[in-house]
C-alpha cells in the first residue's frame, strides 16, 4: 500500500522543473519519514507557488499530518479513487490557486463516499490552517466551522466568559505595545517582566527630558555669540553622530555599562567632550 | 480616529532643524552678549519644545505639547521641563503596574488626558521616546562645533 502511494506520488515529478525546491523538499522528507506522504502531496501544490507559502505550509505539518494522512489512508483503501485524484493533481499545473486545488481534493474524494464527510472537514480545516498559520497549534480546540470574525480561542483551562475574553484581548494588545517599546528603549530585555520594563521606560524618558533641558540651557548660552551653522551642516553632523552613538552604545552594552535608561552611557562617554 | 504614524527620522530632523535654527538665530540677533538671562532661557526652551511639537504632527502628545506651550507662554509662566511635575518617587510594590503607568502619564505631554486608555498611552510613548531621542541628537549636533 505504501509503495503504491509513493509511486503514484512520484509520477508527476518528472514533468515539473522544480530542481531547487526539490532539494529542500527532500530534506523535509528525510526529517519526517512518517509524513513522507504528506510532504509529497503538499509538494504538488507548492511547486507553483512562491516559496514563502511553502514555509507556512510546512509549519502546519504537525496539524496537517493527522488530517492529511487520514485522507490518504482512506484513498488507499479505495484504489479506484486514488488514481483520479493524482491525475487531477497533475492538472494543478494550470491552477495557481491553493483554494481551487483544495476544492479538487474535496470533490474527488467525494467519490469515495465513506470518507466524504471527514474529508470535507479536513478540507475546511486545512484551509483554515493555511489561512491562519499561527492558530494551527490550537487546532484541536477549534470549532469546526471557522468564522470570519476575529476570534480569541479559549485555551485549555481558561475561562470563556466575555469579561475575561475582553481582558485577555486587552492584555494582548498591551503586551504587543510593550514589545514595540522594548525595541525603542535601550536596556529592555525580553526576560524582564512588565513592571521592570515600565521602570526602564520611565527612567529613559526622564533621562531624555533632562538632557533636553541641559542642552537647551547650553544652547541659550551659545545663542548670543553663536553663529548658527546652516541647516545642512547640522543635519550632516547629526547623522554622523547618530552612527557613532549607535556604535558606542553597542559597545557599552556589550561591556555591560548601559544600566538604567542609558544614563551611564551618555554621561560617562568621552566621545562628546565638554559641551 | 487618528491613524498610527511612523516616525521617519529624516523627515523629523529636517523639520526640526529648519524650525529651530532660524528661531534661535532670531533670538540671538535680538540680544547683546550680556543679555543672557532667565528670559532668554525660557525663549530658547520654548523654541526647542515647539520645534518638537511641530516636527511630529499627528500624535496626541504633540498636540498636547503645542497647546501647553501656547498657554504657558501667554501666562508668562515657567515652562520648566515642560512636561509636568518631576516624578521622583518610583513605586515599588503596591499596584506596581498601575502606579508605573501613572508615572508615565505624568511624563508624557497630555498624558493625564489619556486617563483610561493604557494601550493608547503605550503607543504614544513609542513615538514620544523616538522623537525625544532625535531631538537630543539634533541639539547635541548643533552644539558640537563650538
Amino acid at each position: 500500500m505504501a509503495d503504491f502511494s509513493e509511486q503514484s506520488y512520484r509520477q508527476p515529478f518528472p514533468f515539473l522543473d522544480i530542481d531547487p525546491t526539490m532539494e529542500s523538499l527532500t530534506q523535509f522528507a528525510e526529517l519526517n519519514p512518517q509524513s513522507f506522504i504528506l510532504d509529497n502531496s503538499a509538494f504538488n501544490f507548492q511547486t507553483f507557488f512562491p516559496l514563502s507559502i511553502n514555509d507556512s505550509l510546512f509549519s502546519n505539518q504537525a496539524s496537517q499530518g493527522e488530517t492529511m494522512s487520514g485522507f490518504i489512508h482512506n484513498s488507499n483503501q479505495s484504489s479506484v479513487s486514488a488514481q483520479p485524484i493524482f491525475s487531477a493533481k497533475t492538472e494543478v499545473e494550470e491552477i495557481s490557486n491553493k483554494r481551487k486545488a483544495l476544492d479538487i481534493l474535496e470533490s474527488s474524494s467525494g467519490n469515495s463516499s465513506s470518507s466524504s464527510p471527514q474529508v470535507s472537514e479536513t478540507g475546511i480545516k486545512r484551509r483554515n490552517n493555511s489561512g491562519r498559520g499561527k492558530r494551527a497549534k490550537s487546532n484541536e480546540k477549534e470549532m469546526e466551522k471557522p468564522k470570519e470574525l476575529v476570534h480569541v480561542r479559549a485555551r485549555r483551562g481558561q475561562a470563556t466568559d466575555s469579561h475575561s475574553l475582553a481582558e485577555r484581548v486587552r492584555r494582548g494588545k498591551i503586551n504587543e505595545r510593550l514589545r514595540c517599546l522594548q525595541d525603542i528603549v535601550p536596556g529592555c530585555y525580553k526576560t524582564m517582566g512588565m513592571a521592570l520594563m515600565l521602570d526602564e521606560i520611565i527612567n529613559y524618558v526622564q533621562s531624555l527630558q533632562n538632557q533636553v533641558e541641559f542642552l537647551s540651557m547650553k544652547l541659550t548660552a551659545a545663542s548670543t555669540y553663536y553663529d548658527f551653522n546652516s541647516e545642512s551642516d547640522a543635519m550632516e553632523r547629526m547623522q554622523r553622530r547618530k552612527a557613532e552613538e549607535a556604535k558606542e552604545l553597542e559597545r557599552l552594552m556589550r561591556e555591560g555599562y548601559v544600566g538604567i535608561g542609558g544614563v551611564a552611557c551618555f554621561h560617562s562617554s568621552s566621545t562628546y567632550g565638554p559641551l | 480616529m487618528k491613524s498610527s504614524k511612523v516616525i521617519h527620522s529624516t523627515t523629523f530632523t529636517t523639520k526640526y532643524v529648519s524650525y529651530l535654527v532660524p528661531a534661535l538665530t532670531n533670538i540671538g540677533s535680538l540680544l547683546a552678549s550680556y543679555d543672557v538671562d532667565e528670559e532668554t532661557k525660557k525663549m530658547v526652551r520654548y523654541e526647542v519644545d515647539m520645534a518638537l511639537a511641530l516636527s511630529a504632527k499627528g500624535f496626541a502628545w504633540s498636540r498636547a505639547l503645542k497647546h501647553k506651550l501656547r498657554l504657558n507662554y501667554n501666562d508668562d509662566d515657567r515652562v520648566g521641563d515642560g512636561h509636568g511635575e518631576p516624578v521622583t518617587k518610583k513605586p515599588k510594590t503596591e499596584h506596581e503596574e498601575e502606579e508605573r503607568m501613572m508615572c508615565l502619564r505624568k511624563l508624557i505631554p497630555g498624558g493625564k488626558e489619556m486617563m483610561a486608555d493604557d494601550e493608547m498611552l503605550l503607543s504614544e510613548l513609542g513615538s514620544y521616546v523616538s522623537c525625544l531621542e532625535l531631538q537630543v541628537n539634533i541639539l547635541r549636533s548643533m552644539l558640537q562645533n563650538n
